[in-house]
């Protein structure tokens, strides 16, 4: 798969360009757009997965939630303090423990999914783009387009000049 | 080639905020080298501790809980408002939070790496450090859930682990910046950016995991304060044992804690040149807030002491009358003059709200919170409800060092780390520029005009 790189100075450039590129018939996931600070005029992708970090969020939060009243409560009721026999699952202490390490699994139901839905601590990049992201880190904007078809490559590369891409490769 | 349309703002902020992490001057490593003197003079005070036993120190019956206990707890105080005000300021979506937020965040960090350290010093014996940790042991028990100390631990370890990752978590764009920039030290950068690209995708996924962390803690924090001050109120003690433990020692905390993120603020802004992002804008708004809280702290000091001298109770008068007038009084005292009575008027006047002004009075606050946390534990481990059992308590110069130490190990682990991690958050500053300017490159149906 051929992959070709755009780099603009204006978001509306890069964004008309996109929605041109889009028309061509270019999928939507095949469409990158790689920026130093968030522009949240551009969007490109539909739906980035953000619930998907919530729901791990709140996932951990349960596990962490269960597994500290299986600590707390089941060490009391393991282990008999010598108090006549019976266990004491006193509600508060159990609460706090709960509370602790629901915390817990919520960071790390949050942390795990960002990792994952971001594509993060994969060191390879999918293409080449090492040698533009100097240009991104300056401030511009890269557009990134993976190409499936040959037939493309000439068609995008002109799309990326006239919307006002300052370099194209 | 057209440059890019903030090229030369980039290039500003990328110069201000990057040429600490690469450029050192004789006064950094001699500072450094200070910090480190002290650091090794209270690892051997420590070890002569360890060898000695806890002999050396100024504990003595019945003051078994001093130096180190209110050291633990100032730290994890100062520890509160970093991550609290950063989370609060993000959720609230503050504009003016954008250059705070990392710095805050990084105290939060090392205050709660140092202040359990006390613990450990504390147990003197420090090799039996896990006895602590819930697992089932060979001595047939595990620890008892019911004990506050396990409480402690617990929260602390996971308000720690969120901190840690509210820290890395906005950090790792600005890491991919450096990486994509730096002159050396790629390879750290590259490790720790985690292939972080920039896309439209990763950065809505960053702003939302950011928006949970804030969310998740905040409660945490909140807890981690409450559960330390109930390490004192759950017990039967004198001027322990009070309802309002857990919000007074949490106002104590956000309190010590602001003035600790004005002191690095204001520290950073004289040392790396840093005036365009520190600005007195944010001292004055954090001193307004230093002001509030050195209003509640007030309250909430008049009523614990208000409602034990009504009480009339024998036991808890006695711990009263030892801080107001007894061999604690000094303490007491300057506690008040440095929480309030200082502070109030430098933060109240406008005029004296500038960048030294709010320094100066957070210095004040964090000697005098540190006096606060010293009164409470001396005041009534000397005078337990036990009356046929009283004592005294002054520090050797053994905990002195300890403390001293600890304090200059802050201070290291801050300077290293504003020296391999940008202080202030770049795309954050960034972002705020551009959404500062307003769309003026973009406004909604500028596509289609184009287009057309």
């Amino acid at each position: 798969m051929i992959t070709i790189f755009g780099l603009f100075v204006h978001p509306t450039d890069a964004l008309c360009a996109v929605q041109r590129i889009e028309r061509l018939g270019v999928e939507q996931k095949n469409i990158e757009v790689l920026t130093a600070a968030p522009y949240h005029e551009i969007r490109v992708t539909g739906d980035a997965g953000e619930r998907t970090i919530s729901r791990y969020a709140v996932a951990g939060g349960i596990i962490g939630t269960l597994s500290g009243a299986a600590l707390a409560a089941g060490t009391a009721a393991i282990v008999h303090l010598p108090t006549g026999g019976m266990p004491i699952v006193s509600l508060g202490p159990v609460g706090i423990i709960m509370f602790a390490l629901a915390g817990l699994g919520a960071v790390t139901g949050t942390v795990f999914s960002t990792v994952r839905a971001a594509g993060l601590a994969r060191f390879k990049p999918s293409h080449d783009d090492s040698g533009l992201m100097l240009e991104v880190a300056k401030g511009g904007l890269l557009l990134a387009i993976e190409c499936g078809k040959d037939l493309w490559v000439q068609p995008i590369k002109q799309i990326l000049c006239d919307a006002g891409a300052y370099d194209v490769k | 080639m057209e440059r890019p349309l903030d090229y030369d703002r980039n290039h500003a902020i990328h110069r201000d905020l990057l040429r600490p992490l690469f450029e050192s001057g004789p006064k950094f490593y001699g500072l450094l080298a200070a910090l480190a003197s002290l650091m090794l003079w209270a690892i051997a005070c420590w070890a002569y501790q360890i060898y000695n036993g806890l002999q050396v120190t100024g504990y003595n019956r019945p003051v078994m809980w001093a130096s180190y206990e209110t050291n633990f707890v100032f730290w994890v105080g100062i520890s509160h408002a970093g991550t609290l005000i950063s989370a609060i300021l993000r959720v609230t979506g503050t504009e003016w939070r954008r250059p705070i937020t990392r710095c805050a965040e990084a105290i939060t960090t090392f205050a709660l790496m140092i202040g359990p350290m006390f613990i450990l010093i504390h147990l003197g014996r420090v090799w039996h450090f896990y006895w602590v940790i819930p697992y089932p042991s060979e001595r047939g028990l595990w620890p008892n859930f019911r004990s506050p100390l396990l409480w402690d631990f617990s929260c602390i370890n996971t308000y720690l682990l969120g901190s840690l990752t509210y820290l890395y978590l906005p950090m790792i764009p600005d890491l991919a910046l450096i990486r994509d920039i730096a002159p050396r030290r790629q390879w750290l950068y590259r490790m720790l950016s985690l292939g972080w690209r920039g896309t439209e995708r990763q950065w809505r996924l960053l702003e939302r995991a950011i928006s949970v962390m804030a969310l998740i803690i905040m409660p945490l924090a909140v807890s981690v304060h409450t559960v330390v001050s109930w390490v004192f109120a759950m017990t039967i003690q004198p001027m322990w044992h009070s309802t309002i433990f857990g919000p007074y020692f949490v106002v104590g905390a956000i309190y010590s804690g602001i003035a600790a993120v004005l002191l690095a603020m204001w520290c950073f802004r004289r040392a790396y040149r840093l005036e365009a992002y520190f600005k007195p804008i944010h001292f004055n708004n954090l001193g307004l807030l230093l002001l509030t809280f050195s209003f509640l702290w007030f309250y909430f000091t008049f009523a614990e002491y208000m409602t034990s001298w009504y009480g009339n109770a024998p036991e808890e008068l006695t711990v009263f009358w030892y801080k107001l007038v007894g061999p604690l009084a000094p303490q007491f005292w300057g506690m008040i003059i440095c929480c309030f009575i200082i502070p109030v008027p430098i933060l109240a006047v406008r005029g004296f709200r500038t960048p030294f002004g709010v320094m100066l009075a957070s210095v004040f606050v964090l000697f005098g919170m540190w006096l606060e946390r010293y009164t409470i534990i001396i005041g009534t481990m000397a005078n337990p409800r036990l009356p046929f059992n009283r004592g005294f308590y002054s520090p050797s110069l053994t905990e002195i060092s300890i403390m001293i130490g600890a304090f200059a190990y802050f201070a290291f682990l801050f300077i290293v780390f504003s020296k391999i991690f940008p202080i202030v958050s770049i795309w954050e500053i960034k972002e705020g520029y551009r959404l500062e300017e307003g769309a003026k490159d973009f406004s909604p149906g500028t596509v289609s005009e184009v287009e057309s």
